[in-house]
């Protein structure tokens, strides 16, 4: 089981999403910004990130840009939620070193099925 | 009464008028505070079974039971959180927040509200219905493209791309006829939504009178790869008589990228079509990725207008060595000094994208 770290500035999803990953088992640190993502990332040493590419003054892609640039946390696995019309987004993700992405409207059972793959993939 | 008196008994009247004002204002403020916390409350209650519906493993009827037994207080201040996961979650989860709105007869009230005198209930009740994926309000929101109300009509346009109907691509893109009734990118949403399905009808207004619909149907069919549409593309980027509709039409088979675009393309970038047409072609042709447009694109290096000859650049960054080859020689000058400023300006972009830009010299 993992630590994950969930920055969703959109509190009805960020609940869903805890509620479905704490149910597979897993620890779930929620915030609500890409500035608090960045310090939890920090100090909480999580196994994998979930960003929202759309939240206020600082975007997923740009936390993901951060923690890539740091040592501590240029390793960690980094899924991007983002929303159907963002799709373009995906290609900035990725290249910002993103391993995965999911866009909404997503199903909770996918979403824990892709963070269970991406942190089997990144462990092995 | 004196001129002094008259001043103070307006000052008195004006003082209690100001007070009368403040006690309500505090008054409604404190009620609302009270009527938030009581709605935050009552939601919290309700939220695990909402979580248990949408993001639970096991049988979802209990949590169902549960919420759709709530009293309508209860029921009030949970509704804005699942009508949000609505529009939020797919599969089990969308299905199982469906049952329920069905089985609180949300889908029975949200039909009738869709014919109330207010725009507001008529634009909520068009909301949900799209949320809810509601094949049976199709027709009745079809009828809202053409209510009076603007924002009612683009509800009632994106609700119609949600639910995905085929029979709302044609009424869809009839909204943008005669001056638009709905805005040009929120069309282009919904039919990008329903996708495929819409295709027969993106075809047949390949052909409409009005060049806004013939313009959107030339754009979404390369945004939703309708690549057996790629005929009628090509024939529209030739002789429609909008260079807009022409525009797109370029844009598309750069999308689509069969062999057939790649021709059309390179014809579209002859000095016979208009310079918007020609510039979009030199860029839909670096879309394509195709190392065969390459001998076309280098061509049109020293074209005297900048951005035709500027894309045709840009396309050739995107089209690997035989490209990179191409560029080097022109920026050498065997196409001119024009053609030469392009071709550096693009192998500057390959070397940025490669990180592999020579450092400038320290200053001396």
């Amino acid at each position: 089981m993992a630590t994950i770290l969930i920055a969703e500035d959109d509190a009805d999803i960020r609940d869903l999403v805890v509620f479905k990953l704490e149910q597979s088992g897993h620890t779930v640190i929620p915030v609500g910004d890409g500035r608090s993502a960045l310090r939890m990332a920090h100090e909480q040493d999580p196994d994998i990130v979930l960003l929202d590419v759309m939240m206020p003054g600082m975007s997923g892609i740009d936390v993901c840009r951060e923690l890539r640039r740091d040592a501590q946390t240029a390793e960690l696995p980094i899924i991007l939620l983002t929303a159907r019309a963002q799709e373009s987004d995906v290609e900035n993700g990725l290249t910002a070193g993103a391993d995965d992405y999911i866009v909404k409207p997503f199903s909770p059972r996918v979403l824990a099925e892709r963070v269970q793959s991406v942190l089997t993939r990144t462990r092995a | 009464m004196s001129t002094a008196d008259l001043v103070s008994v307006t000052l008195a009247l004006l003082l209690y008028a100001v007070s009368m004002l403040g006690a309500v204002i505090v008054t409604g403020r404190i009620v609302r505070r009270r009527r938030d916390r009581r709605d935050a409350r009552l939601a919290a209650e309700a939220r695990p079974h909402l979580l248990e519906l949408t993001g639970g493993d096991a049988d979802i009827d209990e949590p169902l039971r549960r919420l759709a037994a709530l009293d309508r207080r209860r029921w009030k201040a949970v509704q804005p959180s699942a009508t949000s996961l609505l529009g939020k979650v797919s599969g089990h989860a969308h299905a199982a927040l469906v049952r329920l709105f069905e089985e609180r007869g949300i889908a029975r009230d949200a039909l009738r509200d869709l014919t109330r005198r207010g725009a507001v209930r008529r634009a909520a009740a068009a909301h949900v219905l799209g949320l809810m994926h509601h094949a049976e309000a199709v027709p009745a929101l079809v009828r809202l493209l053409s209510d009076r109300n603007p924002e009612v009509r683009a509800v009632a346009a994106r609700a119609l791309g949600q639910v995905g109907a085929p029979e709302a691509a044609g009424p869809l893109l009839e909204c943008l006829s005669g001056g638009g009734r709905v805005p040009f990118d929120l069309v282009a949403q919904s039919l990008i939504r329903i996708g495929p399905a819409a295709r027969p009808a993106l075809d047949r207004a390949l052909s409409h009178s009005d060049p806004a619909v013939r313009a959107i149907a030339a754009e979404v069919l390369g945004l939703i790869g309708s690549v057996g549409s790629v005929a009628a593309l090509v024939r529209v980027l030739s002789v429609d008589p909008s260079v807009d509709v022409r525009t797109r039409a370029a844009r598309s088979l750069g999308r689509l990228g069969t062999p057939a675009c790649l021709a059309a393309l390179t014809d579209a970038t002859g000095l016979a079509h208009p310079q918007a047409v020609r510039a979009e072609a030199a860029g839909a042709l670096g879309d394509i990725g195709a190392a065969g447009a390459v001998p076309a694109l280098r061509a049109l290096l020293p074209d005297y207008h900048y951005r035709v000859a500027h894309n045709a650049a840009m396309s050739l960054t995107r089209l690997g060595p035989p490209a990179e080859a191409a560029l080097r020689e022109v920026a050498d000058g065997t196409l001119g000094v024009r053609a030469a400023g392009h071709a550096r300006e693009a192998l500057a972009v390959l070397a940025l994208a490669e990180g592999r830009l020579p450092r400038p010299a320290p200053a001396t």
